[in-house]
């Protein structure tokens, strides 16, 4: 430093540093309008699939109308067509997996972050979990049919027998069926949950817990009562994305839930989703048959959109009254 | 005043309880709700070895060198393999990241560094959002309806590189080229795999870089964007 200042030729107006060349310039200005483009083009490819779908699915719109929604017969020779059963299913399915892989997802990352284990073991753990991730959907599917059907089905018989005047488990488990496509679609949104609400949980400032323990708390009084609450928007943003995962997971459910036309409360009967009958029915669809699966499609990316602008909007709502408190 | 007898009765009754004690109602539902977690946390990781040894207890036999090399048989005809498969399986891969790398990575640049509060960002959060929840089976159909396709890109809020191996994985299953025939579907497959192939979490990859590096950067007399993206990517790498 102190050469460079006595240095004769830094002295003169020669520094180290210079403005940037025109290339620089050329450059930065490239940069900046690529990664403007691109973000706009986000937008833009969204707006186009909506706009392609949307297209195709027109005139099964006139020719059904709100009758799609509400029927329940699915008749190619006759022309009758309704996705009730379709988006009951798709929507019961998704919030008991929601509610299976929720409460696990969420009680892995309070087990990961909360000083439970030893650094090296929550790190095996953390890699456990994220490798569900990783598992091909239709692997899921073949895991299903082969090892939780019929690991499942002498409980489901059990609970039929016993406990059959309870609705939820009115009738029989014969094979596939709502309860094990919903557990294996727990496990498949499980890993998103759980990393999601552990950056959550980890974000939460390490004052405010020991704040609690100075103030008398237990382990699991901090917790509850003071870093979930702190992290609940994350983790509510997690359960929301998982939600979201669960409605448009395709193959694992068409393998595992039935594929039967029907409205049924019964966690053991078979049902279908939107997303199965378009992957069942998209291979053999003739042209009157295409631009329903379209309207069906349309449906199901309205319930998709639908829950993600509920998401944000309730984050946007939590988040506005407290602000410290983000994610 | 001083006698023994004085000071054990104070102590008894003024010094606080400091052992834990199962038999406090506090410290009980502490211990019973800590090994409720761990028990649910070692049942999650049992779905993976399920997994994974039912592959190899009903595919392990058949594992040999030939199954990667040589093409699947034909009908009454033994041995063969699924080389095709895996070629095809780089290729998109291959396709997809060089298509959906550079998309998925400016416009992180975009969110994190340029506008990060902007307007502009908000929408491309939440269509990124939506995309990402957009089934998989709705991408399909629009391939299906549009016989070339549009690369788009998907970010994995929240998420980290790991979902690049799952998407590809997730898009092996539904992509619906091997319903057509004739190798333009092949090449609409390797598209169509761009959409999934982003590597997730790249903008939360940006943005959680120490601001520091791009303050250097700064003072080391990059010029500001060019200096901060790179140094930006880099870190999040």
């Amino acid at each position: 430093m102190a050469s460079l200042l006595l240095d004769p030729e830094a002295l003169s107006g020669k520094s180290v540093s210079s403005p940037p060349s025109s290339f620089d310039l050329f450059f930065d200005r490239l940069f900046r309008g690529l990664a403007l483009a691109f973000a706009w083009l986000t937008v833009a490819l969204l707006l186009y699939i909506l706009w392609e779908i949307g297209g195709k699915a027109v005139p099964a719109i006139f020719n059904h109308g709100f009758a799609f929604v509400s029927s329940t017969t699915w008749d190619t020779n006759a022309g009758q067509f309704g996705v009730l059963p379709e988006i009951w299913g798709t929507l019961y399915s998704s919030l008991l997996a929601l509610l299976i892989g929720g409460a696990f997802g969420v009680a892995i990352a309070i087990f990961l972050t909360q000083d439970f284990l030893p650094y090296q073991l929550e790190v095996v753990f953390k890699n456990t979990v994220e490798l569900l991730a990783a598992i091909p959907s239709v692997v899921y599917g073949l895991w299903g049919i082969f090892v939780v059907i019929p690991v499942i089905r002498p409980v489901a018989e059990w609970l039929h027998s016993t406990l059959g005047w309870i609705p939820f488990f009115s009738t029989s488990l014969s094979g596939p069926g709502m309860f094990p496509a919903s557990l294996v679609l727990a496990i498949m949104i499980l890993p998103t949950v759980a990393a999601i609400s552990r950056d959550a949980l980890s974000a939460v400032p390490p004052k405010i817990r020991e704040a609690a323990y100075g103030m008398g708390a237990t382990h699991w009084e901090a917790i509850l009562k003071v870093i979930v609450p702190t992290a609940s928007t994350g983790i509510f943003g997690a359960l929301v994305l998982g939600f979201g995962r669960a409605l448009g997971e395709t193959m694992a459910l068409a393998m595992l839930v039935g594929n039967s036309n029907q409205l049924s409360i019964s966690l053991f009967s078979p049902a279908n989703t939107l997303a199965a009958l378009l992957a069942l029915n998209f291979p053999e669809a003739g042209d009157v048959e295409v631009q329903v699966l379209m309207y069906a499609a349309v449906i199901l990316m309205a319930i998709t959109l639908l829950v993600n602008v509920c998401g944000a909007a309730v984050l946007t709502y939590a988040t506005a009254g407290a602000t410290g408190a983000r994610k | 005043m001083n006698s023994p007898d004085a000071i054990h009765t104070a102590d008894s009754t003024a010094a606080p309880r400091l052992e834990k004690s199962l038999s406090d109602p506090r410290t009980l539902a502490s211990v019973g709700l800590s090994v409720i977690t761990a028990i649910m946390a070692v049942i999650a990781c049992i779905p993976l070895f399920s997994v994974l040894i039912m592959l190899i207890w009903r595919g392990g036999a058949r594992l040999s060198w030939q199954l990667f090399t040589e093409l699947p048989p034909t009908a009454f005809e033994d041995g063969g393999g699924f080389g095709n498969a895996i070629v095809g399986t780089l290729m998109m891969v291959g396709i997809a990241a060089v298509v959906s790398v550079p998309f998925g990575v400016l416009a992180a640049v975009f969110l994190a560094e340029l506008r990060p509060d902007s307007k502009l960002a908000e929408t491309v959060r939440f269509c990124a959002k939506t995309l990402t929840g957009l089934p998989s089976i709705s991408r399909g159909s629009f391939r299906l309806c549009r016989r070339r396709l549009v690369d788009r890109h998907v970010f994995r809020p929240g998420g980290r590189r790991r979902p690049f191996l799952v998407d590809v994985a997730d898009g092996d299953v539904d992509s619906g080229g091997s319903h057509e025939d004739g190798a333009g579907s092949h090449e609409r497959g390797r598209l169509r795999h761009g959409v999934y192939a982003r590597p997730g979490g790249v903008e939360s990859g940006a943005a959680h870089r120490p601001a520091r590096y791009v303050d250097g950067s700064d003072a080391g007399g990059g010029s500001r964007l060019w200096g901060n993206g790179a140094v930006a990517l880099h870190r999040s790498l």
